[in-house]
């Protein structure tokens, strides 16, 4: 398995409906999926360890200094995987189901689709994100060389790297492998030296004394927001969970390697970029290395960034592709065609990219607007109403008679709970402007969002939703789909 | 999708694979849902107390802890 898990011994094999099962929706059975206890853990590291860890610790040193943005970003990170992880997580894992399947019983056939959209957008967005670091790099690496260039080449590195990751994604799942396989080792290895790099050059007192980049005027309401990251950069994996989960064969191997790799070491890469970024004062990666490294180093790891954001935008865009099949208008489109329409919403970013990214850290925040209630409704759905047990043939059930199809495919006591959710986290914390309400410094505006959306979700399921329905009898005597999803 | 008996004759290759495809997950379902808890191992109470306290109240101390 791949570190992003699209390269797996079943369709490697070729075998008929495999790929059906391991790249769609067909619910996956135990002898089909691929993780144990070893490779959960080093598939969850390989996931975690990626050059988004240097954009968030980027954006939290803007904000605090070393000691408090360590804490933000391990116990944010640790706290938003719980919040992500727990009902996903076991609901994927104990039958084999793909996330947005997952997400049905509390949303409904149709009602799906919001978490797919929200999912695009967290996927499209990072995407955006990470050309405009691919761009930026061509401009460092260009700039250490000693060609003077105008800002319009960040721009055309944005078109570049959207092109190279079309190649990518365009070429197969072999292509993603190849360059996973190369790319994931190789970011470990960079990681590691630029701690080496950070405490033999500078040492940890002038690291822990280093001022915030860019902190406003009030030292709490600083913290508060950098928390705030910290559990929005933990909630950010909810593209991921669900599809990981799917692919272990026991409920701890669902839960543990997500927690402790996705949630604990990807906060210390993260940490890594909080310390560069406070020793070199600017929260842009790309513009790290060559002070850390020197000129050479720093235009191999440029080059190297670079290259890992490359891979990391196709797999984005790989991934939005295959969750684009939920939508029936995209189930038969050619691949090359989905992969085409996907890139267009990254294309602003080579228009405006310095300005679309400085909103980079309203936009990780913006994550935990969209999944922190989610996350709260998929629990209390999960785990209090339905006892972790779902009606796996419901899932995929069309007709109106199926037990998720709630009214004409929504569940509105459920939208209804996301929107109250989404209103309360932005009353709490705004990410546009960054105003915070003064109850954010008793609780983050995420866990509110998770809790409110959790109760009214609870509440009103129990007050208003007594339609029990009753899956189709066959013939036979056993029930049948009458109209499957699939 | 109708609602039609799919033992009617495919009327094309894409419908037969439909048809195939369909099948192939009436006989997932039936083997998830007949699953016992025990072969998918278990998510005890003793997990449960690590996860929240090494996700939750740990964390959650350590950000009060260090707010001054």
């Amino acid at each position: 398995m791949s570190a992003n898990g699209f390269d797996s011994e079943a369709n490697r094999s070729g075998a008929p409906g495999h790929e059906d099962s391991a790249f769609g929706r067909l619910p996956l059975l135990i002898e089909e999926r691929e993780y144990g206890t070893v490779s959960a853990h080093t598939t969850c590291f390989a996931y975690s360890i990626a050059t988004w860890c240097f954009l968030t610790g980027g954006f939290v040193a803007e904000l605090v200094g070393a000691v408090q943005g360590v804490v933000c970003l391990l116990a944010g990170n640790m706290i938003g995987i719980f919040i992500t992880t727990m009902a996903l997580g076991l609901g994927c894992q104990r039958y084999g189901i793909e996330q947005m399947d997952c997400c049905k019983p509390a949303f409904g056939q149709r009602g799906v689709k919001i978490p797919l959209l929200f999912y695009l957008i967290n996927m499209l967005g990072w995407s955006g994100l990470l050309l405009v670091m691919f761009g930026n790099g061509i401009y460092n690496i260009l700039g250490a060389l000693g060609f003077e260039v105008g800002n319009w080449v960040v721009g055309a590195g944005v078109v570049l790297g959207l092109a190279l990751a079309y190649l990518v994604v365009t070429h197969g799942v072999h292509w993603l492998s190849i360059s996973n396989s190369i790319i994931t080792p190789g970011l470990g290895l960079l990681v590691a030296f630029m701690f080496y790099k950070l405490i033999s050059d500078y040492g940890w007192d002038a690291i822990a004394a280093a001022p915030p980049i860019d902190p406003g005027p009030v030292p709490i309401t600083n913290y508060v927001i950098a928390i705030e990251l910290g559990i929005a950069n933990g909630i950010s994996w909810w593209g991921g969970v669900g599809f990981l989960a799917r692919n272990t064969r026991t409920q701890r191997n669902a839960i543990y390697p997500e927690i402790l790799q996705l949630g604990f070491a990807g906060s210390v890469a993260c940490c890594i970029g909080l310390f560069s970024a406070l020793v070199v004062q600017t929260n842009d990666p790309t513009r790290w290395m060559v002070p850390l490294g020197g000129v050479a180093m720093g235009i191999l790891a440029l080059t190297f960034v670079a290259l890992a954001n490359v891979t990391s935008t196709a797999v984005s865009i790989f991934a939005s592709g295959l969750a684009m099949r939920h939508v029936r208008w995209f189930r038969a489109t050619p691949w090359w065609q989905l992969m085409l329409l996907l890139a267009v919403p990254c294309l602003p970013f080579a228009f405006w990219p310095q300005e679309l990214f400085n909103f980079g850290d309203a936009f990780l925040a913006y994550n935990g607007t969209m999944y922190a209630p989610i996350s709260g409704i998929l629990f209390a759905d999960y785990f209090f109403l339905r006892k972790q047990r779902i009606n796996l043939r419901a899932l995929f059930e069309s007709d109106p008679s199926g037990e998720y199809y709630f009214h004409r495919g929504f569940n509105w006591i459920a939208l209804g709970s996301l929107l109250l959710g989404q209103f309360l986290y932005i009353a709490i914390y705004n990410p546009a402007s960054g105003e915070t309400h003064p109850i954010a410094q008793f609780a983050p505006a995420s866990v509110v969002a998770t809790l409110v959306a959790a109760l009214s979700y609870g509440v009103g399921m129990r007050l208003f939703n007594r339609r029990e329905r009753a899956a189709a009898p066959a013939a036979g005597g056993k029930p049948r789909l009458i109209s499957p999803n699939i | 999708m109708s609602d039609q008996p799919r033992t009617d004759l495919p009327a094309s290759a894409d419908q037969a694979d439909r048809e195939l495809l369909v099948a192939d997950l009436e006989r997932r379902i039936e083997q998830l849902e007949g699953l016992d808890d025990s072969e998918i191992g278990s998510f005890t109470a003793l997990d449960w107390f690590l996860c929240i306290t090494g996700s939750i109240a740990i964390p959650a101390i350590a950000l009060w802890w260090f707010a001054g």
